[in-house]
């Protein structure tokens, strides 16, 4: 792929992750099995609605699993990267490095 | 992303309230201590043979039961403050942890050979310099990973207690006793500090409301 082609394939990267508070939950996500809403509320300094609306976007695209539940008397919510969110996120990551590494050349 | 930098902060923040360094100060004070009291037990008493099997009780104890404790501490004190992560098995080699504890058991062969020679004195010396030197690296090397600034503590303290106990020159058991047991209590400690600043700082939220 030349360089300019390579560039251009920016164009069809995918916005859902191309959206920096979601690829920070995402990034988070893809190192982990999961990680709770807390845990993510502390980690993307997100306000509890930003950080809701944006989980419940990649929830709806099937990227993220969410789960509620308990450990011990504590709710928690669960969140866990899913299979096509692992190939969507991998597949960026990709078109990213090659972009950035073309416009060094 | 760095997705390295994100796993280490993870890890950090897992190790942040102080619990499992605890743990492990327990652990390595408990087994200093009793080696050291079954070392002036003297050798071939009955008392020797039962503080032993009371030594490999505690270990299993500690080892299998600590990671329980812990868990139940987390759920009570951490997630509620700082939220939960569920780490991925870390990828070990078979071949490399194998090499790595037929190695270990070489070298201890090898130390308990050694700690019946005649020169076991100077043995006794060089021994816990070496331990405190290997814990100062491996201290250094997480405080490094981590950016917690209290494992650079604990790696200068390593370093000070391996030279003071190799000067003492109270042999290669009893000194390898008062490493642990100095290891131990300084993990107690720096984990102490820990969950004090930990709770200090970080509030139990009630995602619902306000915090609490």
């Amino acid at each position: 792929m030349s360089d300019s082609e390579t560039l251009q394939s920016m164009l069809g990267v995918d916005r859902l992750i191309h959206e920096p508070a979601r690829l920070i939950i995402l990034s988070i996500l893809y190192v982990l099995v999961s990680a709770d809403f807390l845990y993510l509320l502390s980690e993307t300094k997100l306000g509890r609605g930003n950080l809701s609306s944006h989980l419940k976007r990649l929830e709806d695209a099937e990227y993220i699993r969410i789960e509620k539940t308990y450990r011990g008397k504590t709710p928690m919510t669960i969140c866990r990267l899913s299979g096509t969110g692992k190939a969507a996120f991998e597949t960026y990551r990709e078109q990213l490095k090659n972009v950035v590494a073309a416009m060094y050349e | 992303m760095n997705t390295k930098k994100i796993l280490n902060r993870a890890y950090a923040h897992w190790l942040k309230d102080g619990f499992a360094e605890i743990g492990a100060g327990i652990f390595m004070a408990g087994v200093g201590a009793l080696r050291a009291i079954i070392h002036f037990a003297g050798a071939k008493t009955a008392a020797y043979y039962w503080l032993s099997i009371g030594l490999l009780a505690f270990m299993i104890v500690v080892a299998g039961g600590g990671g329980y404790v812990v868990k139940l501490l987390k759920t009570r004190v951490t997630y509620p403050r700082t939220g939960y992560t569920a780490f991925k098995p870390y990828p070990y080699k078979y071949r490399s942890m194998l090499a790595l504890f037929i190695a270990g058991g070489i070298l201890g062969g090898v130390l308990g050979v050694l700690s019946t020679q005649p020169n076991e004195q100077w043995i006794g010396i060089f021994i816990p310099i070496g331990q405190g030197i290997v814990a100062g690296i491996v201290f250094s090397y997480a405080a490094l990973r981590l950016e917690e600034k209290r494992f650079y503590y604990l790696a200068a303290f390593s370093i000070v207690i391996g030279i003071l106990i190799g000067a003492l020159g109270v042999g290669l058991v009893l000194g390898l006793s008062f490493f642990y047991l100095s290891i131990g209590l300084a993990l107690i400690v720096t984990g102490s500090v820990g969950l004090v600043q930990y709770l200090r700082g970080h509030a139990a939220i009630d995602l619902k409301g306000e915090k609490q």
